[in-house]
């Protein structure tokens, strides 16, 4: 046999070995697909939406890469209760009054409280090395993140004031039907989920600005303040945290009314 | 065989080795040494 | 400059290579993090500060409000040219053409940066030794190599055509921010060639006196030249990575500089270039093993068995510092953003460097194993040979150290017995006792190659008996110092154990150091003392270049693909996602077989370029027809 031959086929064993130890030498490991929206049908059970949270723990939401027995980061057993605990320990800061307030939080604003041990190194346990999980590389929407609080809730016998949220359609059914444009100030703040986060027209949400007596800041500051959340940012509160995108989304309409009822809140 | 030096190369890298263990973990803000 | 030539002496042409190095090597001084050592930690914090700040403000992107530069677009799979077929059996789609496409490019490209480093460095050694043979080898590696250039460029271009044709969003996104650079990276070209062209057909008109110098500098702006391409695209490459330079939506912010130096920009830039060295030398390497297979006269084989060895050296002395390029790279990763670094080395990619960890054995085992059996060529018997079984030994123990996983593959009656992890050989699976065998193997392998440079000299100072026992003290010392701190490593906790391997790393390079030191002053003045034959060298050694070459390709098919695959669903990781229809993060054993095809696919085309070297050699005999 010649040397070229010889040589070839040497290469090829090497190039056949390697994959083949691959294959059969290290355990099989199936990657996640990649994530999709969640779909929260109009139907939906708590059961089963308890269960989308319990999926998006272990694949979309990654938590057990970092959320494990190795350390990394606190295991989240009994959630139902030791949101609670944290609540009533000397060191929490933060805003929120109730479990699921506290756990909404901590997965958004990862850094108001960090459980002692696991801060990042040389912060003293004030900063979190955990990603707020509503954008970046995990991306869920408050959909998901609702799901994942009450699977936490939920999983080791406690319960949860959590509902299924109102049908949130995927990502791509938005694109294809545009909502026809809200006829009052407080449809848009239905519309556009304002109460998520505001105390406004009758809603309570707990993460943003009062906005029950936001009249007297003047219209003009109103509607920047819906077009470009992150030029003037109420005093205790971060950049970054409101949406960006409600200039894109509402229509001229929709932003007058609702800029109108807020001017009218005083 | 030189066994003076060999012995003495030993002390004397263990030393410097230590050192440097020493200082390049100060340089990381860690201490060599935990209790 | 030529006011430096025309002063004849070495001072003056000396002080114009200083001049010409200083303008290669300048660039890598522009940036900040120009010292890993004290910087591995906090300079990814001052990017990550930056990108923050960039990703708030986006001022200078913006132009009455409204940003001047595209958010990346939001794209459905309908928005990828897509098609489905097979080729010899195997599936084609436009992401396997692309993924095979760059890998066929970074192989040549890789290639040939190599080539032009150490031409350039033998080529000088030959201006200082006088020595013909290493002019003569250094032009014999240039000319091997010629084609290789070419089909870098083919590949490249071809990469351009697929990403352009199946991807023509994200490339829009990526042209809004990197246009610029693409274009200034398509002129470098010119001058890449145009130094290419001249040092290559000029290297015999001028070969001597100020010409030579003149060719010299030639040599070095080629290699400028070279890395500033490789620099430019690396921006692209680690940009898809780690974002920086863009503002939450992904639009540009206006600064070019801020999009290019990201975190992982320089960390990148070093590691390639080491890497690429080793590479080309083990290439080249393949070269030499085959035509020293294939010689037919004494002299022939004697000339391949040389450059078989040169090979060897350059891509040792590549792999050696590539460990701690590579551990520069990931800590970086790591701070950038920790579920990466997580599902790196923990998570879903950890077997992948379990893998690569066999293939550094290898190559590491295939290195020695070409050393040990080179100490054969001195005529009388290497005095070091029977050191040999003892670095056989650690460099084995320390392979086998190296690979064992935490976790074993158990059934689940196993699993059920003994638990996660083996209870003996579970604890040899974290990074305490990596690092250590590393470093050990590090150190075996500089061993090897020091006993073996032995072979032909004896010392002629009164002292050396005593340099031999303070190399072997300092020796000990060493593999003490980084086993102790690698099982105290197993008593502390994690976040100090990491910084373990710092010191573990500066011991080795301390050892080396120092032994060199001794040793080169040990030898100063030494007398021959066996006759060095080369050529006798038996056939295997020759495999093992073999191994050398086909492993390294192989390894960094799998590096590539892990560089790419840890962006997942992402074509700018959290910034643009990748919804095309094979957007899927491939299994292990599926991309090992795609980096096994377009291994095969890489063999066959530089025996095509070998081929061709040897082709062009011979002129036809041209017959007269009586006319």
């Amino acid at each position: 046999m010649g040397n070229f031959t010889k040589i070839i086929i040497f290469s090829i064993l090497i190039v056949l070995a390697y994959p083949l130890y691959v294959k059969f030498g290290i355990p099989k490991l199936n990657p996640s697909p990649p994530p999709v929206e969640a779909e929260i049908g109009a139907n939906m059970t708590m059961d089963q939406f308890i269960a989308l949270g319990k999926k998006i723990f272990d694949e979309k939401g990654t938590c057990t890469l970092c959320h494990n027995s190795l350390g990394r980061a606190p295991m989240l057993n009994n959630q139902h209760s030791v949101a609670l605990d944290r609540l009533k320990d000397p060191r929490y800061k933060g805003g929120a009054k109730t479990a699921e307030e506290y756990l909404h939080e901590s997965m958004i604003k990862t850094s108001a409280f960090v459980v002692a041990g696991f801060g990042v190194k040389g912060s003293n346990d004030t900063q979190s090395p955990m990603p707020d999980v509503s954008t970046g590389a995990i991306g869920l929407n408050p959909a998901e993140i609702d799901a994942v609080i009450a699977y936490m809730m939920t999983k080791d016998g406690g319960k949860t004031t959590l509902t299924v949220p109102t049908a949130v359609p995927a990502a791509g059914a938005e694109e294809k039907k545009p909502a026809a444009p809200a006829k009052t100030g407080a449809e848009v703040v239905k519309k556009y989920g304002c109460g998520g986060c505001h105390v406004i027209a009758g809603e309570a949400g707990a993460l943003g600005p009062d906005l029950s007596k936001i009249g007297s800041k003047g219209k003009d500051y109103l509607r920047q303040a819906v077009v470009d959340p992150d030029a003037v940012v109420a005093k205790g509160f971060d950049k970054g945290m409101m949406p960006t995108d409600y200039k894109d989304k509402m229509t001229a309409g929709e932003l007058e009314m609702l800029v109108d009822l807020m001017a009218k809140s005083k | 065989m030189n066994w003076g030096s060999y012995l003495g190369a030993i002390v004397g890298g263990l030393v410097i080795f230590f050192v440097f263990d020493v200082l390049l973990m100060k340089a990381q803000g860690l201490s060599l040494f935990v209790k | 400059m030529s006011f430096l030539l025309r002063r004849s002496g070495l001072k003056g042409r000396a002080a114009a290579m200083l001049i010409a190095g200083m303008l290669l090597v300048l660039p890598l001084f522009l940036q900040p993090s120009s010292n890993p050592v004290s910087k591995v930690l906090s300079v990814s914090a001052a990017y990550a500060e930056q990108a923050a700040d960039a990703k708030v403000e986006g001022k200078e992107g913006e132009k009455d409000g409204k940003p001047k530069f595209m958010a990346a677009p939001k794209l459905k799979e309908g928005d990828y040219p897509y098609f489905k077929t097979n080729i010899l059996g195997l599936e084609v789609t436009p992401r396997i053409l692309a993924w095979l496409i760059a890998q066929l490019h970074l192989w040549f490209a890789a290639f040939v940066l190599a080539v032009p480093i150490f031409v350039l460095l033998i080529e000088a050694i030959g201006i200082v030794t006088k020595n013909d043979k290493y002019d003569d080898m250094a032009h014999e590696f240039i000319k091997v190599s010629m084609t290789a250039f070419s089909i870098t460029s083919i590949t490249g271009g071809v990469l351009a055509m697929v990403l352009f044709n199946y991807y023509p969003d994200f490339m829009k996104y990526l042209m809004s921010i990197f246009g610029d650079t693409m274009i200034i990276y398509a002129m470098l070209f010119f001058g890449e060639s145009g130094c290419l062209y001249i040092y290559y057909y000029g290297w015999d008109r001028m070969r001597y006196g100020t010409s030579k110098w003149v060719h010299l500098s030639l040599g070095m702006l080629l290699n400028a030249f070279g890395m500033t391409i490789l620099f430019i695209s690396n921006a692209w490459t680690t940009f898809m990575m780690a974002p920086s330079g863009v503002d939450g939506m992904g639009a540009f912010t206006g600064n070019i500089w801020e999009a290019i130096r990201g975190p992982l920009w320089n960390p990148i830039n070093l590691h390639r270039f080491i890497a690429n060295i080793a590479y080309g030398g083990s290439i080249v390497g393949a070269y030499a093993a085959y035509k020293f297979l294939a010689a037919q006269s004494k002299e022939e084989r004697a000339h391949y068995d040389w450059m078989g060895y040169t090979s060897n050296f350059i891509a040792i002395a590549g792999l050696l510092p590539l460990p701690f390029a590579g551990y520069w790279l990931t800590a970086e990763m790591y701070a950038y953003s920790q579920q990466v670094g997580i599902t790196l080395m923990g998570g879903l990619f950890a077997w992948l460097f379990i893998v690569q960890a066999v293939l550094i054995g290898s190559l590491f085992l295939a290195a020695n194993y070409y050393l040990w059996c080179g100490m054969g060529r001195s005529e009388k018997p290497n005095p070091y040979f029977k050191y040999v079984k003892y670095i056989a030994f650690a460099v084995v123990v320390s392979f086998l150290v190296w690979f064992t996983p935490h976790t074993l593959i158990m059934t689940a009656k196993e699993a059920k017995i003994i638990g996660s992890h083996h209870p003996v050989v579970g604890v040899l699976g974290v990074m305490s006792a990596k690092n250590t065998a590393v470093n050990i193997l590090i150190i075996a392998t500089y061993l090897s190659f020091m006993l073996y440079r032995r072979g032909d000299r004896v010392p002629t100072v009164g002292w050396a008996k005593t340099g031999d026992m303070l190399q072997a003290g300092l020796l000990t010392a060493a593999c003490i110092n980084i086993l102790w701190l690698g099982i105290y490593g197993y008593l502390i906790p994690a976040n100090v154990r990491i910084g373990l391997s710092i010191p573990q790393v500066f011991t080795t390079l301390l050892f080396i150091i120092l032994s060199v030191i001794i040793d080169g002053k040990m030898y100063k003045g030494a007398k021959a003392g066996s006759v060095i034959e080369w050529g006798k060298m038996p056939a295997r050694s020759q495999y093992a270049l073999f191994l050398l070459a086909v492993s390294f390709t192989w390894l960094m098919g799998l590096m590539g693909f892990c560089r790419s695959g840890i962006r997942q669903h992402w074509h700018v990781y959290t910034v643009m996602r990748d919804n095309s229809p094979d957007a899927f993060t491939p299994t292990l054993p599926y991309a090992a077989s795609v980096v096994s095809v377009g291994t095969v696919i890489f063999m066959a085309l530089v025996i095509f370029i070998f081929w061709l070297a040897q082709f062009s050699a011979k002129k036809q005999k041209h017959e007269a027809h009586g006319h």
